[in-house]
């Protein structure tokens, strides 16, 4: 079973990568470095990003150990990680930069939208897994996390760190 | 899995059993008696564009009419008829022919089933909400962008191919996962049905390009719904990056309709001929390099738009390599069937006219390659009599094979022969009929994806013709459809292998237990039960895989 779990939500994340690839190239080819730079804040989304990067070695720890209070350290920094991409958005829009203002909002939105909907639905299933967690359950879970997080670490290198270069 | 696990007692029978059931047998006949719902909704719309066709400046339909319905024919053949039926045969079979009790995960696999309904239901809902949609089922943009598609055809129609897509990917992952997993002591990757090999590469085709299409789907909703730009070429956005997303996705989706076609076909026809297939491994391999060709063709689906020589050229090339490795199970199947005994079955039938309608349609795509062919007949008739030899002549006529060969497995009775003979040949000469002079209005210039034409030389006789083969043809399918009600009821009873089969499906009862085997039959060659009818003569001790 642990087995069918790890392989079944391995391609389906392979699924997945695909889908993000096609948002990161539709990203690309419509790069507005000069709208990101102006826009965009790289500091305090770098600190965000530690904080997801930090939420799959408590995942890790999580699946490995079984404690629970690793995975609740693995949501609360999920929702750091949300709660930063939110203050992201707001300031966006009060700049009046939005999903039908220009192609940079466009694709910016989609890109880290259907990024932030994969953490939201990772915190849910994590939430899911504090109540009923069968051992295959964790590690499929462990693995989706991983991804989401990887995922981003794309996201931030083409979205922010290639704008400000 | 405590509280997760699936209820014990599962009742078999009624309706509640059929919505309730996680049985991959019950979740494979709701998948192919589904499609063959929506195959009789698609033919209907494909006879009311030919009914408006049959004459010159006919107004039977409206423009506005027209462009709904020849959308919601190719959407429905595509995503709810050929792809739920190819599905269904193989969630049906795969279990069966790797001798396992069930999929991996036989929730997911009810839960990809309902989403098709779901799916389904969205898609025709939108006849209903203001309007199907109607910029065909490639959706060009700017076309489908809405200030040119402003009611909400267009919304259904995104929303419906993400729900059917993400069932899609679900089935795929099912399938890697079951036959990864799940197969029957001895039962090696070189020993596998090809019908599953064909499943497996299908599934990875699946799962690397159906989310290609559902990104440009919520590409293409938030245009719609959130005003943003992705393809609004007034805002500067790009309506090339949704063909060339949409074309990603579109060119393996060609293959993934007709690989588990190809398996079928691979098991049919060396049974008929009671021959082993003729070079297994080739098979099996050019597969492989179909699938990763596959991704590597999409833009001559745009050589129409200037896209640079370098580019063309590259992209013509391998468009005409992947016909080499399609060639090469031609000649496989071609070479099965020298020296045989062949037994001409309805489902035999079908399937040596598979081969002969699916290499015409194969042709006639290796001469779209070329370039400035593609230039003079894109848009026509040419194209359009093209993809129905292969999407009709190859995928459907390979269905109407496996509906012959495992209807009896499937039911316990025997599809009546005769009715069988009626439906052959209505359909084999409708089909032609109707596609085959599409060829000349093609040449001839007459473009496609057009409500009406106007009264030159030739045309009007050319659609005449077309028009009254899609009558014979449509007929014919309703012989089939005759055919499963009748044999139901009345068919001589089948067995559990009335084929003298080899694969491990004809092992099982007709129609099996819930559990498939009571025990599977050991699996030491290509061929067990080959093996278990003739140990004298087994696979296995001659050497053979």
């Amino acid at each position: 079973m642990r087995q069918r779990a790890r392989l079944g939500m391995a391609m389906f994340l392979l699924s997945e990568a695909v889908f993000f690839f096609m948002l990161i190239a539709a990203f690309v080819y419509f790069r507005d470095a000069r709208t990101a730079a102006a826009n965009l804040r790289l500091g305090a989304t770098a600190v965000y990003t530690v904080c997801l990067a930090a939420s799959s070695v408590t995942m890790w720890r999580a699946a490995e150990s079984g404690v629970r209070s690793w995975l609740v350290g693995t949501i609360a920094l999920g929702a750091i990680f949300l709660f930063g991409q939110g203050r992201e958005y707001v300031r966006l829009f009060h700049q009046n930069v939005t999903i039908s203002q220009g192609l940079f909002g466009t694709t910016f939105f989609t890109l880290t939208g259907f990024h932030g909907l994969h953490v939201l639905i990772g915190i849910a299933v994590l939430g899911i897994l504090l109540r009923v967690g069968a051992p295959a359950a964790m590690e499929a879970a462990a693995l989706y996390w991983y991804f989401v997080d990887a995922i981003w670490i794309a996201i931030f290198s083409v979205v922010y760190l290639w704008s400000f270069l | 899995m405590s509280g997760l696990a699936i209820p014990a007692e599962q009742p078999r029978t009624g309706w509640r059993a059929w919505i309730s059931t996680v049985d991959h047998k019950q979740i494979g006949i709701l998948y192919m008696l589904t499609g063959l719902f929506f195959f009789l909704v698609g033919g209907l719309e494909a006879m009311a564009m030919r009914a408006q066709l049959s004459l010159p400046n006919l107004k039977f339909l409206s423009p506005e009419t027209y462009d709904q319905i020849f959308t919601m024919h190719g959407t429905t053949m595509i995503f709810l008829v050929v792809m739920p039926v190819l599905i269904g045969f193989s969630v049906y079979l795969v279990p069966l022919m790797i001798g396992a009790s069930d999929m991996a995960f036989p929730r997911l696999n009810a839960l990809s089933y309902w989403l098709l309904v779901a799916g389904g239901f969205l898609l025709y809902v939108s006849f209903l909400a203001g309007g199907a949609p109607d910029a065909g089922w490639f959706s060009y943009a700017p076309l489908s962008e809405k200030p040119y598609s402003p009611h909400s055809g267009m919304d259904y129609w995104a929303l419906s191919l993400l729900l059917l897509g993400f069932g899609t990917i679900a089935s795929a992952v099912n399938f890697v996962v079951t036959i990864a997993t799940m197969r029957a002591p001895g039962m090696t990757i070189r020993r596998l049905p090809l019908f599953v090999w064909m499943t497996l590469v299908n599934s990875v085709l699946i799962l690397f390009a159906l989310p290609a299409l559902n990104a440009a789907l919520v590409m293409l909703l938030c245009d719609r719904l959130l005003a943003a730009h992705f393809f609004d070429p007034a805002r500067s956005g790009s309506p090339l990056l949704w063909q060339h997303y949409f074309w990603i996705f579109g060119h393996p989706e060609v293959y993934i309709m007709v690989l588990p076609a190809f398996g079928m076909i691979s098991e049919i026809i060396p049974v008929f001929s009671r021959k082993p297939i003729f070079g297994y491994g080739f098979v099996a391999t050019s597969t492989l390099a179909i699938a990763f060709l596959s991704y590597g063709v999409w833009v001559h689906h745009m050589f129409a738009v200037s896209l640079g020589h370098v580019f063309l050229s590259v992209f013509a090339a391998s468009s005409m390599l992947i016909a080499v490795p399609t060639g090469v199970k031609i000649f496989s199947w071609a070479a099965t069937m020298v020296g045989g005994s062949i037994r001409f079955t309805t489902a035999m039938l079908f399937a040596v006219a598979f081969l002969l309608e699916f290499t015409i349609g194969g042709l006639s795509g290796i001469a779209f390659a070329a370039v400035p062919v593609d230039w003079q007949l894109t848009d026509t008739y040419f194209v359009v009599a093209h993809f129905h030899y292969v999407l009709f002549g190859g995928t459907a006529f390979a269905l109407f094979a496996g509906a012959y060969y495992w209807f009896p497995k499937i039911s316990g009775r025997l599809l009546s022969e005769p009715l069988g003979r009626w439906n052959f040949w209505m359909v084999v000469i409708g089909f032609n009929l109707t596609f085959f002079v599409q060829h000349f209005l093609g040449l001839l210039g007459m473009p496609r994806r057009v409500y009406t034409y106007p009264d030159l030389p030739g045309w009007g006789t050319l659609n005449l013709i077309s028009t009254f083969g899609a009558v014979i043809l449509g007929l014919g399918v309703l012989v089939f459809c005759a055919n499963l009600v009748a044999s139901m009821v009345f068919g001589v009873y089948a067995g559990n292998d009335p084929w003298d089969a080899w694969t491990l499906e004809w092992a099982a009862e007709s129609p099996p237990r819930a559990d498939n085997f009571e025990k599977v039959p050991p699996v030491r060659s290509r061929r067990p039960l080959w093996d278990l009818k003739h140990p004298e003569a087994a696979d296995w001790a001659a050497g053979a895989d």
